[in-house]
């Protein structure tokens, strides 16, 4: 099968223990299981949100999935290949985007830290500085490309850290929190980064674990919940109960002046009416591009865009049903 | 090929965190000035009682050769450590080992940087010596003299590495390398000459590798030596390598391991 498929992969840590506990009980070591038998398949194509709580084994199971950690027992599958315990190979196949600002070199530029890692993946020569300056450009920091890391701004830092992920181009993209503590206008670039990358190739999985379910939401087409270590939920967006979604896609409520007719729409590709009611209408768009087509193409024909908000799904419903919380009261 | 690639990465990238430090290169010189003077004056009073003890010794020559070539040891068997460390502590380790180059070059490369800073102040202090102290240094033997330096550092990098590995699985190792470095220097011969020890010290001094390195190191710049006086010397560093290696290889490869599977890898 091509793609990501997890068998029964157990993860556990020793636990931590001061002198004094050792001496106490020396013969005691019960370890701390961070994942309980994980079955999962990830097939190509997408991305795949990973949410649960703090705790809940995401940044573990990315881990193992980067070749970061070695798993106790289970198997992983990328492509139909069992690389379960060899870490190098996964490294090789698989990009984790370690988004930690402390993971850069503080004193070297944006371009220097890039063209440092960029030599450990393998690019020599003109081909390595032609890499670099176009994960630069991808990431939209071209322009600090010359500037040193500790004078960049988080946001900025997020970013060189997706760019460096971007440099090997590989088909499966591991993201941990790229955007925790980024200020909207920073997330919305790492987004479009994001779901950009999927538009270029169809074919790349990007696992995104984040605590965020709007953001989950935005630009992610599957969902999967993790909860003490086990796999709580694994959800295709659009299914059954989620409401507004389709595959990746994404429902909006709009409101323009004058009201809008099913003519405005029917140009762009990728968008559909769902209805119209009380002066407003629900439109489909398949992706963030196709929403901003929208807009313009809204705005060419004369419109004028008084609103436009995403419909309420009941993804958060699903994620505390996940957590065994009651479903949440509709407002 | 790509473990060269890598060093010149790591070397570059050291030097332009170096060179950001604008005084950094003239604190360095500083320090070694200051080095130099005291062990000047030093010479000065040990200088006689050691010849009185030894017979005919030059003694500045002697201390000058054995701090400048101990530091080479010293650094191997510190930075090695330190700079897992460093890279565990500052975060950068896990977006290292994230990439596709092994975690052993990584680790093998991570003070490369020290070490030759530190090659290039011992040739500094040969100048320093021959130039300004009136030290006769002799390049006649260049080629035996390249090959025990050559080796020798191997054996110090392979030491630095079993010293990192357990860094690796128990981190706090300063302790243990503290001591073995404090044993090396005493007994390595460097201040003064292994024959001052009793014979049985003198057998277990043998055990220490920078013993030979130093004394076949000493035999060709002060002496001239050639490869068949200096050829006890380096096939003694040699034993070491051959030990060393494939030791410093195993036990990193165990503690990398070791460390992935309980997920302590990138903690300190």
């Amino acid at each position: 099968m091509d793609g990501i498929e997890i068998r029964g992969l157990v993860k556990e840590y020793p636990r931590s223990r001061d002198l004094l506990h050792l001496l106490r009980h020396p013969l005691r070591h019960r370890p701390v299981t961070a994942l309980d038998g994980i079955d999962l398949t990830i097939p190509r194509g997408g991305i795949y949100a990973l949410l649960g709580p703090n705790g809940a084994g995401k940044t573990t199971l990315l881990k193992i999935l980067g070749g970061l950690l070695l798993p106790n027992a289970g198997t992983i599958r990328i492509d139909g290949d069992d690389l379960t315990g060899d870490a190098k190979t996964i490294r090789e196949r698989v990009g984790l985007i370690v988004c930690d600002e402390r993971s850069f070199y503080w004193r070297l530029t944006a371009k220097e830290n890039l063209r440092f890692f960029a030599t450990l993946y393998g690019f020599r020569g003109a081909d390595r500085d032609a890499q670099v300056m176009r994960c630069l450009t991808d990431a939209g920091i071209e322009d600090q490309a010359g500037t040193q890391f500790m004078r960049l701004s988080t946001g900025m830092r997020q970013r060189l850290a997706v760019a460096r992920g971007l440099l090997l181009g590989p088909s499966i993209l591991l993201m941990d929190e790229a955007t925790r503590s980024l200020d909207p206008e920073s997330r919305s670039r790492i987004h479009s980064l994001v779901t950009g990358l999927i538009d270029r190739d169809p074919n790349r999985i990007i696992l995104y674990s984040t605590h965020d379910l709007a953001e989950a939401e935005l630009i992610s087409g599957h969902v999967i919940v993790i909860r003490g270590g086990k796999i709580a939920t694994e959800q295709q967006l659009g299914a059954n109960e989620m409401v507004g979604h389709t595959g990746g896609g994404r429902t909006y409520r709009i409101v323009t002046t004058p009201e809008i007719s099913p003519e405005d729409i029917e140009d762009v590709a990728g968008a559909s009416l769902v209805h119209t009611q009380d002066g407003s209408a629900t439109v489909r768009v398949s992706s963030l591009t196709v929403f901003d087509d929208l807009v313009g193409h809204l705005r060419s024909r004369g419109l004028r865009l008084v609103e436009a908000a995403p419909e309420r799904s009941s993804l958060m419903d699903l994620y505390m049903a996940s957590m065994g919380e009651p479903k949440q009261e509709q407002p | 090929m790509n473990a060269l690639f890598t060093a010149g990465a790591f070397l570059r990238k050291d030097f332009i965190e170096e060179t950001s430090y604008r005084l950094r290169f003239l604190v360095e010189i500083c320090g070694a000035v200051i080095a130099i003077y005291f062990l000047v004056i030093f010479s000065e009073f040990m200088g006689d009682a050691v010849a009185a003890k030894l017979g005919n010794i030059d003694y500045l020559p002697f201390a000058l050769v054995g701090i400048a070539f101990h530091s080479l040891h010293e650094t191997a068997l510190n930075d090695y450590s330190r700079k897992i460390r460093e890279a565990q502590t500052l975060g950068t380790l896990e977006a290292l080992i994230s990439t596709r180059t092994s975690v052993f070059t990584l680790m093998a490369c991570l003070p490369l940087y020290s070490m030759c800073r530190t090659s290039l102040k011992l040739v500094g202090y040969m100048l320093v010596g021959s130039l300004i102290l009136d030290v006769n240094i002799h390049w006649g033997n260049w080629p035996a003299t390249l090959t025990l330096f050559a080796i020798s550092m191997v054996v110090f990098g392979c030491l630095g590495l079993t010293f990192a590995a357990l860094t690796v699985v128990f981190k706090r190792t300063e302790p243990i390398i503290r001591g073995f470095n404090l044993v090396s220097f005493l007994l390595g011969g460097v201040f003064v000459p292994l024959t001052v020890f009793p014979e049985w010290m003198q057998k277990f001094a043998m055990l220490i590798p920078v013993v030979p390195a130093l004394h076949g190191f000493r035999q060709a710049v002060l002496y001239d030596a050639d490869w068949a006086t200096m050829w006890p010397d380096i096939a003694h560093v040699l034993v070491f390598m051959t030990l060393l290696v494939p030791l410093s290889v195993m036990a990193l490869r165990w503690a990398v391991r070791r460390a992935m599977l309980d997920g302590s890898l990138t903690q300190y």
